[in-house]
């Protein structure tokens, strides 16, 4: 073979080579080895019939004759005759119902902002000495319904009281800055300093800070951000006043909800009739219940009745977090409702039992943890009202979502798991009615399924009766797989 | 149902020559004088049709120092639909006749 030979012939193969990834990769490996063979026999047979000087050309025109057909194969593959069975196939494997549960997981962590909820939850509270902080509610005859205080009953408090270092007021609205609408909380001077906030430059706010501030606001770091681009501006408008802005809060801080821009810091916030938010500071070694017997004293020391001077002090900490032992709660609820009607033999003894459990497992616990994500970051929001109190139906509004929540997914779950194969996981197919479903005492009437590797068939009665299973899984001889090769 | 399948001119002509004993692509190219990039979406074609099998050479044609060919031949739902399609297309039988066999 001369140089002038082996070149073209090198091209061509090439091109071959090039053409071939086009192929799917089930057939590409035949088709390659075709179109090499003829490319070899082309070469032999222009080569013995002593039409050189064409040679080259017609073994490139031959070569390039391989992108037509690929494109062809490729075309063909992808029309919705194969098309369909293809991502049919590709639904029914077990990767892809966990690969479906994964992407939840991921839609719920970018739509929520990355899980600021959970991770408030889980960090340690941005305040110093967090766990001497607690809320004060009114309560009343349920125990679901904590409303505000009076604000004369705080400054009682704030004079009278040995178990608290102070109380400071807070309760927010929506209101116009800039032009644009935002959540603003109206705080009392000593809400910083009784929380020992920081400032975006870690400077710690004291009540120095707030002397002779008339028309102040603090700002939260994210809406500074977002609103002014990060740049510390010297007034802004809200509700048609101009406020001074004295500091950007420090970037890990929030109050019971993050949604707030602004805080004002109001002197006048407050009248004698008006309900308000109380947060205070416990004395060191001074117990929640401790402080609420000596607050309902204060109270009713001035002529409040006992009915009526109810309180209720939450720790922040464990209020934060309590939100998981209620969705705790919830689930335990959902699995003990659920487990008696478990019918699914895993016999996790064997391997393809183990493997079985695992992927059940897996399945129901991402689920689960995506349902709990999705009631802290989505349901947790609404459950705190515009006093930082809870009302009748938010709070167990967010525990009964996330119960049911539970209970679907594990219903989900396990009818899933049964309607998957015993062998491969693999979703059955081909559904088929059999018997008449008018003569069910008669003879067995129901569904039939077949897992479409051939492994076995699941057959599903019509109605579930004393005299016969549930579900009865048939596995099928080896014998029979050749029925299904070709669909594969 | 294959009985059914609709032949054009070209696949006419391409199942014509297999049926003739060309059994290779090139083959069928060199007869007919069709591009390779014609012949073999054809064969394709015809293959899912059913009406040409194909096969890779026996073993023993490695022992020949040559790659295996994929080799075609019509099967017998491609005989019938030969037949229809040589009096829809009269013309074919005369390219071709004299030619079968080499």
């Amino acid at each position: 073979m001369n140089r002038r030979g082996i070149e073209p012939y090198l091209l061509a193969r090439c091109l071959i080579r090039a053409a071939a990834w086009m192929i799917p990769s089930c057939s590409r490996v035949d088709w390659r080895r075709e179109w090499m063979a003829e490319l070899h026999y082309a070469q032999s047979t222009l080569a013995e019939a002593g039409r050189e000087m064409a040679r080259g050309r017609q073994l490139i025109s031959f070569a390039l004759g391989a992108f037509q057909d690929a494109a062809w194969l490729r075309t063909h593959t992808w029309s919705g005759e194969h098309f369909k069975p293809a991502v049919t196939r590709a639904t029914e494997s077990p990767s892809f119902c966990l690969f479906g549960v994964g992407i939840i997981l991921a839609l719920i962590t970018l739509t929520s902002g990355f899980l600021p909820g959970t991770r408030a939850a889980l960090l340690q509270l941005p305040y110093s000495d967090p766990d001497r902080i607690a809320t004060v509610a009114q309560g009343d005859t349920t125990l679901a319904v904590r409303s505000g205080i009076r604000d004369q009953w705080v400054r009682w408090w704030r004079t009278d009281s040995h178990l608290i270092e102070g109380a400071a007021t807070y309760f927010w609205s929506e209101k116009t800055v800039d032009r644009r609408s935002a959540q603003v909380a109206t705080v009392s001077p000593d809400f910083f300093p009784l929380l020992g906030a920081r400032t975006a430059e870690r400077r710690r706010l004291t009540t120095k800070y707030f002397e002779n501030c008339s028309d102040c606001v603090m700002l939260s770091y994210d809406f500074w951000r977002k609103t002014f681009g990060g740049k510390a501006p010297t007034s802004l408008v809200m509700d048609g006043r101009r406020f001074r802005v004295i500091a950007v809060l420090n970037k890990d801080f929030w109050f019971l909800t993050r949604r707030i821009g602004v805080w004002e810091i109001g002197r006048d916030a407050m009248n004698r009739n008006a309900k308000t938010g109380v947060v205070i500071r416990l004395r060191p070694n001074v117990t929640a219940a401790q402080a609420c017997a000596e607050l309902a004293s204060i109270v009713q020391a001035q002529g409040v009745n006992p009915w009526s001077s109810l309180i209720v002090i939450s720790s922040l900490s464990t209020r934060v977090r309590a939100v998981f032992w209620s969705f705790a709660l919830a689930l335990i609820l959902a699995i003990g409702t659920i487990l008696p009607a478990v019918r699914v033999n895993f016999a996790p003894w064997s391997t393809r039992g183990l493997v079985r459990a695992l992927f059940f497992c897996s399945k129901t616990g991402l689920l689960l943890v995506a349902v709990l994500l999705a009631g802290l970051e989505f349901t947790r929001a609404s459950s705190i009202t515009m006093l930082g109190g809870t009302d009748l139906a938010t709070e167990p509004l967010s525990t009964w979502l996330f119960l049911l929540g539970c209970m679907g997914t594990l219903t989900w779950s396990i009818y899933d798991q049964r309607h998957r194969c015993r062998v491969c996981l693999r979703r059955f197919g081909l559904a088929a009615q059999v018997g008449c479903p008018g003569c069910v005492f008669l003879s067995w009437t129901g569904t039939e399924m077949v897992c479409l590797e051939g492994h076995g068939m699941l057959r599903v009665p019509e109605r579930v009766s004393s005299w016969q299973r549930p579900d009865q899984w048939m596995s099928l001889d080896d014998s029979l797989l050749e029925l299904f090769t070709q669909d594969r | 149902m294959k009985d059914e399948v609709k032949l054009t001119h070209t696949s006419a002509l391409v199942l014509k020559v297999i049926s003739g004993g060309c059994n290779y692509g090139f083959d069928i190219m060199e007869r007919t004088g069709l591009q390779s990039g014609t012949v073999y979406p054809i064969l394709r074609r015809l293959e899912e049709s059913g009406l040409i099998l194909a096969q890779w050479e026996p073993e023993a044609a490695q022992q020949l120092q040559r790659p295996q060919r994929r080799y075609y031949k019509l099967s017998r739902v491609g005989e019938r639909t030969l037949a229809k399609a040589a009096q829809r297309y009269p013309l074919i039988q005369n390219l071709t006749a004299g030619e079968e066999k080499r």
